[in-house]
């Protein structure tokens, strides 16, 4: 017979006695035990559970014992002290806390936003299972410092067919980008990628819609985001509907300027919509507005809509290959696969020796090492890098201020010291002590930089980058913890160097000479201040230049009149139509045709010479205009004759100076009449000579050029339309004459000068960070500035008294006690400059159609600086110099 | 006005250490809620509702036995105190009156 007896687990007894009063230990056992007892014939572990329930259920405030008073607990009550002690010290001297918060807080702020740019690039592409698998290959040729995130076309079948570790392959084609119609107002801009149905067993993209197996298989279908799919349908199905897709040849960027080249639609047939994707909840780089099956492209070589490159090795930009690596294989091991590929491929193709391939896991490519050719425009890791080294350096200063301050402050707590260690304190609860002061202080400057980012976050959203980065800057659980993180250690290292000092002092030198004047670590101090005012002067500097810089690329002289112009995509029509329809216009005072506008991003280069020749050319730009384009714009011809209004005789060209002197020509009349070869080959009669201008966007070099100008209507593009700017009546007037002429396109205008101006807009962002950043760094160096102001002639006031009543003046006085503050911006001015002139010049030397930068600029930095340190002390030495001798002199 | 008030749950309490007389302890008290109202709860929730009730003044308590049943350990005994009693009656004529003023048909007409 078996009797057994059956108890409650020992373990409980222990934990009770650590967690519950004393007094309620006793019952609240006895009624566990009897629930225990009462529920004995369910089975064992359902037993303990539901007994473990009700003894963790007891972790109610009630229950718990209170810690404070029990002697076991002395360091909580210790540590409650110091806790007491530093809020005290902190409310106590509020003008020091304020700089130590402030400054901290500042510098936070910029970290923190910092972090959260980070977390949120760091959440790309983490929803695919087999993230870790995912490989992209990129191509390097030699020589050359980037890799580019595109490989070649055939690269995909080649690895999923040849090499059993790659499980599955997809590739993405770029270059399909138009418009979706499926009735006549209901038609969507739509751009993205040809797609094979491995696409689907490499990423988990989910669809919405549709079947994923099924969806890129056959020709001519179509997968559609859900936003596309809301302008076609609506709401309702779209699987199974055809939409008749228009190219324009746009690029996968939405970045739209009004530059470039405007394509004519193109009709490419009618295609099936099999999925819709719900891109909205994917965080990817992969970014599209459709995806169209590979399938289809047979269909668009024979049509000779595309080209096909479907076999072509040496063209690698037009694709982007994923591959899914079998488990269990290594990047290294792939990595020995593509080197032995590319040896294999490439040795066929002398220019292209020393191709490389190379892969790159999906997770490091948001955030990611910068790549050409990349699928959506993001800031690369090293973007990141310069950034938090920006803010390390405003932080840096930040916790030298605290230093500094609680250096400064040795005398004030010597007493505090002294009175402790006599008690008993060992140094190292000292030590302790110091840290919680300056982790209190941290964890209230991140509270002050909260409300900061606040602030922040918006400017930073407003900024022209922001809407092509596309960050996403809300908190999470990470940026939380984070947060805290960063505050934690900020405070460790603001207070490391002071609690160690502080700690350090031998109690009775510290309780006997309280009044000796010097610490000691003056020295030091002045160190300190010297650095933090040598980053400010490099940051000012750098901002006066870069500014300068802006100011310059800003009031670009193109040499032609960008004014009063307006740039308006004929979008297909009849140019002798539109130009005709708008010059009768009221308010337009003139129209020309061009292939491209000048001076924007879009260039297009053609390679000339004097001869019929194959190795003496060089590159001039090439543009087609027709015979007003010269006069509208302003275009001075200096030699020679205007291009003839048709072509239909002859292939007749205009030249600038620039080209005349390429070419050898001694004088701009020699050049008229003779023959060119375009390419070495096709010739070419110069009908006129034209001043020099800026052909080319100042933010991508100097602007001169040699330039071919050439009237070939096929290429128009674009109408320039010159308006008289006190009518304002123009744009309308030009929008009804388009309405009327073209039902189909909406009408789009950009005036050019603000394109001018937008191209240039990022160097304008640039501008703004860098100006930010400088001036938190001066702010916080001026307020560690003043709190050394304030402490020293604090301490110095009975001297001060002294002098006075001795008969010293006031302007005297002011030099005595600024003296010191002075020597400091000096040498910070004298170490800071020179510096940051060398280190100026080394990345100013890459950028093209730069500002002179001489010392001119250093110098307005420095006496910059040095104003606003002047300012920043003078207000409190005055006033220390100007007070009663009485008041400072009277309680001793 | 007592300044005192009794909650819902609390008032349920109450009523059970008054229905087990002499032995209203902690266990006891949640397998009577169980049984009469209906109630499922901790015993953890039971310890802490007459801690509370103690707290305000409603019910007294003294050590009881110990038993073999109990692993030897004591139980607290409840007994409600004359404040507790005036509570709980003013509580009950408090719901009688509200229901008196409250007419037949306003019951009648609602949903469900």
């Amino acid at each position: 017979m078996k009797n057994r007896r059956i108890t409650p687990p020992k373990l409980s007894g222990q934990i009770l006695k650590w967690f519950v009063k004393e007094d309620l230990r006793d019952e609240i056992l006895g009624d566990l035990y009897e629930y225990y007892m009462e529920i004995g014939h369910k089975s064992k572990w359902k037993r303990t559970i539901l007994y473990w329930f009700h003894l963790l259920n007891f972790l109610r405030p009630f229950a718990i014992k209170k810690l404070e008073g029990t002697q076991k607990l002395n360091t909580y009550g210790m540590f409650k002290n110091y806790f007491k002690v530093g809020i005290r010290n902190i409310l106590k001297y509020k003008t020091f806390s304020f700089i130590n918060i402030f400054g901290l807080a500042v510098a936070m702020a910029v970290s923190l936003l910092i972090i959260l740019m980070l977390v949120d690039q760091h959440q790309y592409d983490q929803f695919h299972t087999k993230k870790d698998r995912i490989y992209r290959v990129h191509t390097k040729i030699e020589g050359s410092g980037i890799a580019n995130a595109s490989s070649p076309f055939p690269l995909a079948t080649t690895l999923k067919e040849g090499y059993s570790m790659v499980e599955n392959a997809t590739n993405l084609v770029p270059g399909i980008g138009g418009d979706a119609v499926f009735t006549v107002d209901k038609y969507a801009e739509v751009r993205g990628f040809f797609a094979d149905a491995a696409f689907f067993d490499v990423f988990d993209f989910a669809l919405k819609e549709g079947e994923p197996n099924t969806a890129l298989s056959l020709p001519n279908s179509m997968i559609i985001t859900s936003d596309v799919a809301y302008k076609l349908f609506n709401t309702q199905p779209a699987v199974g509907k055809t939409v008749n897709f228009q190219d324009r040849s746009l690029g996968l960027m939405k970045i739209d300027i009004g530059t470039g080249k405007e394509e004519i639609a193109e009709d490419w047939g009618e295609f099936v919509i099999t999925g819709v994707v719900d891109l909205e909840k994917y965080k990817s780089h992969i970014d599209f507005d459709m995806l169209v099956s590979a399938a289809t492209l047979p269909r668009l070589y024979r049509e000779e809509r595309m080209t096909d490159k479907s076999d072509s090795w040496e063209n690698y930009s037009l694709g982007y290959t994923y591959l899914l690596l079998e488990e269990g294989s290594s990047q290294e091991q792939l990595q020995g696969s593509l080197n032995e590929l590319s040896d294999a491929k490439y040795s066929a193709f002398p220019q292209l020796e020393g191709m490389q391939l190379l892969s790159r896991n999906l997770n490091d490519i948001t955030p990611g090492q910068f790549v050409g050719n990349p699928i959506t425009l993001r800031l690369p890791i090293e973007a990141y890098y310069v950034l938090i080294g920006l803010a390390l350096v405003v932080m840096f200063s930040a916790c030298l201020n605290y230093t500094n301050l609680s250096i400064a402050r040795v005398l004030t707590r010597a007493k505090e010291i002294g009175v402790r260690k006599v008690n008993g304190a060992r140094r190292g609860s000292l030590i302790f002590q110091f840290l919680t002061e300056s982790v209190l202080t941290s964890f209230f400057s991140l509270i002050m930089a909260n409300l900061i980012l606040l602030l922040l976050r918006p400017a930073l959203r407003s900024l022209w980058i922001s809407d092509i980065l596309n960050f996403d800057l809300t908190a999470n659980l990470t940026v939380f913890a984070s947060f805290f993180g960063l505050a934690m250690v900020i405070g460790l290292v603001a207070g490391l160097y002071p609690s160690l000092v502080l700690s350090g002092f031998a109690p009775l030198k510290a309780l006997k000479n309280l009044n000796a004047e010097k610490p000691g670590k003056i020295g030091l101090r002045k160190v300190l201040n010297v650095t933090q005012f040598t980053f400010s002067l490099f940051f000012i500097i750098t901002s006066l230049l870069i500014a300068k810089q802006f100011s310059h690329i800003i009031d670009f002289e193109y040499g032609f009149e960008t004014e009063n112009v307006v740039n308006i995509p004929i979008q297909g029509n009849d140019y002798q139509i539109l130009q005709n329809e708008f010059a009768s216009v009221p308010g337009v005072v003139g129209t020309s045709m061009c292939e491209f506008i000048p001076a924007l991003l879009h260039t297009n280069g053609a390679s000339i010479s004097n001869e019929v020749t194959e190795e003496n050319l060089f590159n001039a730009e090439y543009i087609s205009v027709d015979h007003n384009f010269t006069e509208n714009m302003g275009l001075e011809i200096i030699a020679g004759e205007n291009l003839p209004q048709n072509q239909t005789n002859g292939n007749f060209i205009l030249i600038n100076e620039m080209t005349v002197e390429r070419l050898g020509f001694e004088t701009p009349h020699n050049a008229i009449g003779k023959n060119v070869y375009l390419g070495g080959q096709r010739p070419m009669t110069v009908k006129g000579v034209i001043r020099d201008i800026k052909f080319q966007n100042p933010v991508m070099g100097e602007g001169d050029l040699p330039l071919i100008l050439r009237n070939k209507p096929e290429l128009f593009s674009f109408i320039n339309v010159r308006f008289d700017s006190q009518n304002q009546q123009v744009m309308k007037a030009l929008e009804d004459k388009w309405e009327v002429l073209d039902q189909t396109h909406p009408f789009k205008s950009y005036i050019y000068d603000e394109q001018l101006s937008r191209s240039t807009k990022w160097f304008g962002d640039l501008v703004a960070i860098i100006a930010f950043i400088a001036s938190l760094a001066v702010i916080i160096s001026c307020l560690g500035l003043l709190g050394m102001a304030i402490y020293t002639t604090e301490r110095r006031a009975k001297e001060v008294g002294i002098r006075k009543v001795l008969g010293a003046s006031g302007s005297q006085l002011t030099l005595a006690l600024g003296k010191s503050f002075l020597l400091v911006l000096f040498i910070a001015i004298v170490i800071g400059g020179p510096l940051s002139y060398l280190a100026n010049n080394l990345w100013l030397e890459s950028f093209p159609n730069r500002v002179d930068f001489g010392f001119g600029t250093v110098i307005i930095g420095s006496l910059s600086l040095f104003l606003i340190g002047l300012l920043t002390i003078s207000s409190q030495i005055i006033s220390v110099s100007r007070r009663n001798p009485v008041e400072s002199l009277k309680d001793e | 006005m007592s300044k005192e008030h009794l909650g819902e749950f609390e008032e349920l309490v109450l009523l059970m250490i008054v229905l087990l007389k002499d032995d209203a302890y902690g266990l006891a008290i949640r397998n009577a809620l169980k049984e009469h109202a209906n109630r499922t709860v901790t015993i953890g929730g039971v310890h802490g509702t007459v801690n509370r009730l103690q707290g305000k003044g409603f019910i007294e308590s003294n050590l009881g036995g110990a038993s073999e049943l109990r692993g030897g350990r004591h139980k607290r005994l409840f007994t409600i105190t004359s404040s507790g009693k005036s509570m709980l009656e003013k509580s009950q004529e408090m719901k009688i009156s509200l229901w008196s003023k409250i007419p037949d048909f306003a019951l009648q007409n609602t949903k469900g």
